[in-house]
């Protein structure tokens, strides 16, 4: 087995869209834990384009991968949206109305993220980790920082919102 | 009654209830009154959102690289590591063993969570699947296929290449750092097996207490004084989240930087001292310059005997370089000497003793300058002394041995 095109370099102009498909994942599937299962699919399409050998790689894919991105968030939120509470389907269909399109179109930059999680205080940044990374759960970290829950996720609200600052601040 | 702030908090916990797939039915009705009240607040949460989807998103990564299988291709694992949860900054893929894709697709919830998606992909992949015979043909197929495989095998065995490519891609190992010396490192639980020699591609270091001196391939110097927690990223670029370290850098290791969690330090050709503890950072210049990237702030540059403090609060100060704090050049190296000698004393008692031994027949010092360095103490059979062994420094090198009295008998 073998496909005739370089595969190493496909998947490293897939990696280095990452921010741009979040951002257009979330245009029409605002549902963050539905965006890694939307961008693995829109991989496979990606591959199986790239295989038939047609496309020019060498010019912008960002326009392509973001078409491929939009319609497989459309695909997966129709089909989640099925067994989703009505409630649930009002805040998403909220978000899914108002986006700005120019905003969701913007890359978030995945180097811009990183300088900006180490600019967060260590305290904060481990508990950032804590929560995301090692999945530590809002209650868990409560106990443990001898904090209300609600206040923690308040202050995760604030971490996002220094986070969106600084970003914009490094692009 | 509810105050503005109360109904924030309120709504903004709420957001966070939504992200992490909690909110009940009544508390989203509760969330949209809120927006309704106060559209701020959606907007606010709207543009969380993408920023939210980069943390899950990249979170899911770690654990689950993105990865692309069926059949006619050859199985791609993308193995991100340029995360933001690690230090590196490489980005790459590799293609892996199909045990592990088989194993990854099983796990994806992309695929369990939708078996329209799953079966329209399953219906895309039949495309590319093999030829398969049908009935009619099956009998041809028992006498042509065992044929074309034979002369296959004959024409394989004819011309196979003397050493055939790996199917499977492996990173080579690339060390460009070298743990040149350590003194009295208390080593946090799992981190084993670091030695004096030892020659590193990207690594992490925590230890408690002790001074580790690392060399990088460039010639820059680190000198780190536990307790510490710090990573050497590439060659030119160190991470450093907690702990003293002393960076000396020559002409041809220009640009180092030193990543920490409050602001990044460039070397600008020079020596210089961070010192990170979880209240701030402080960076003192000894020679040449450097240069301080802040969070969101313009660059400062900082010449030689001028240092400067950045805490969590954001508050900085500019003061006098305290050289005398930190690990000069000059203090690891005499540290090193000292060492050293005390290793050569430890020796000479041991000669003593060994020579005192009675019955003893053979002993050899090898402390003769015809043979140089190591070389002298390979004997092939022989062990060394008790309470020895093998080491080195710069200007000494010496070892002993004591033969088994059987060797000596023979003698």
């Amino acid at each position: 087995m073998g496909q005739s095109f370089d595969s190493t370099a496909i998947a490293r102009l897939f990696e280095e869209h990452y921010g741009l498909m979040v951002t257009v994942t979330v245009r029409y599937a605002p549902l963050p834990d539905l965006v890694y299962d939307i961008i693995q699919q829109v991989f496979i399409d990606f591959i199986e384009d790239a295989a038939k050998g047609k496309r020019d790689y060498q010019k912008d894919i960002a326009p392509f991968l973001a078409t491929l991105t939009k319609n497989r968030a459309i695909d997966f939120w129709r089909e989640h949206s099925k067994h989703s509470p009505e409630s649930l389907q009002r805040i998403v269909e909220r978000f899914a109305e108002k986006q700005d399109v120019e905003e969701s179109a913007r890359d978030i930059g995945l180097v811009a993220m990183r300088n900006c999680m180490k600019k967060l205080p260590p305290t904060t940044r481990q508990m950032v980790e804590r929560h995301y990374y090692h999945g530590t759960s809002m209650e868990d970290i409560a106990r443990q920082e001898q904090r209300k829950v609600t206040t923690i996720r308040s202050f995760f609200c604030r971490i996002r919102q220094k986070l969106r600052e600084c970003i914009e601040r490094e692009t | 009654m509810t105050t503005f702030q109360e109904k924030k908090n309120r709504s903004e916990d709420l957001l966070q209830r939504f992200f992490d797939r909690e909110l009940s039915d009544e508390e989203s009705f509760e969330l949209l009154s809120l927006w309704r009240e106060q559209p701020d607040w959606e907007n606010e949460a709207r543009l969380n959102l993408p920023i939210e989807a980069m943390l899950q998103f990249h979170a899911k990564l770690e654990q689950k690289p993105i990865f692309h299988h069926s059949p006619g291709f050859e199985p791609i694992v993308l193995k991100e590591h340029s995360s933001l949860f690690r230090d590196e900054y490489l980005l790459g893929i590799e293609l892996l063993e199909i045990d592990e894709i088989v194993r990854l697709a099983a796990e994806s919830p992309s695929l369990k969570k939708n078996p329209a998606e799953t079966e329209r992909q399953q219906q895309k992949k039949s495309v590319l699947k093999p030829y398969q015979p049908e009935e009619k043909h099956r009998l041809l197929s028992w006498i042509l296929v065992p044929a074309v495989l034979l002369l296959l095998s004959v024409v394989y065995f004819e011309f196979r290449p003397s050493a055939p490519e790996p199917s499977v891609r492996r990173q080579a190992f690339r060390p460009f750092a070298e743990v040149e010396a350590m003194l009295d490192v208390q080593w946090n639980e799992n981190q084993t097996g670091l030695k004096e020699g030892c020659r590193l591609e990207a690594e992490t270091f925590r230890f408690q207490s002790g001074i580790v001196q690392i060399r990088m391939k460039n010639g820059v110097r680190l000198a780190v004084r536990g307790p510490a927690d710090f990573r050497i990223n590439t060659v030119d670029k160190v991470f450093c989240g907690y702990g003293e370290m002393s960076v000396t850098v020559p002409p041809e290791g220009k640009g180092f930087e030193v990543v920490t969690p409050f602001m990044n330090i460039v070397d600008l050709g020079t020596e210089f001292f961070v010192d990170v503890k979880s209240e701030g950072v402080e960076a003192h210049t000894i020679q040449g310059k450097i240069e301080l990237n802040r969070f969101g702030e313009e660059k400062i540059e900082l010449n030689a005997g001028n240092a400067f403090r950045l805490d969590a609060n954001d508050i900085s100060k500019r003061f006098v370089a305290e050289p005398n704090r930190f690990l000069t050049e000059l203090f690891v190296a005499g540290l090193w000497e000292t060492r050293d000698a005390e290793q050569l004393e430890r020796w000479k008692a041991e000669r003593e003793r060994i020579l005192a031994t009675p019955g003893l027949r053979l002993f050899l010092d090898f402390e003769d300058e015809n043979f140089s360095g190591i070389r002298r103490c390979r004997i092939l059979g022989a062990r060394p002394a008790e309470g020895l062994s093998f080491y080195t420094n710069r200007s000494l090198q010496v070892c002993s041995f004591f033969l088994s009295f059987l060797l000596g008998n023979f003698l």
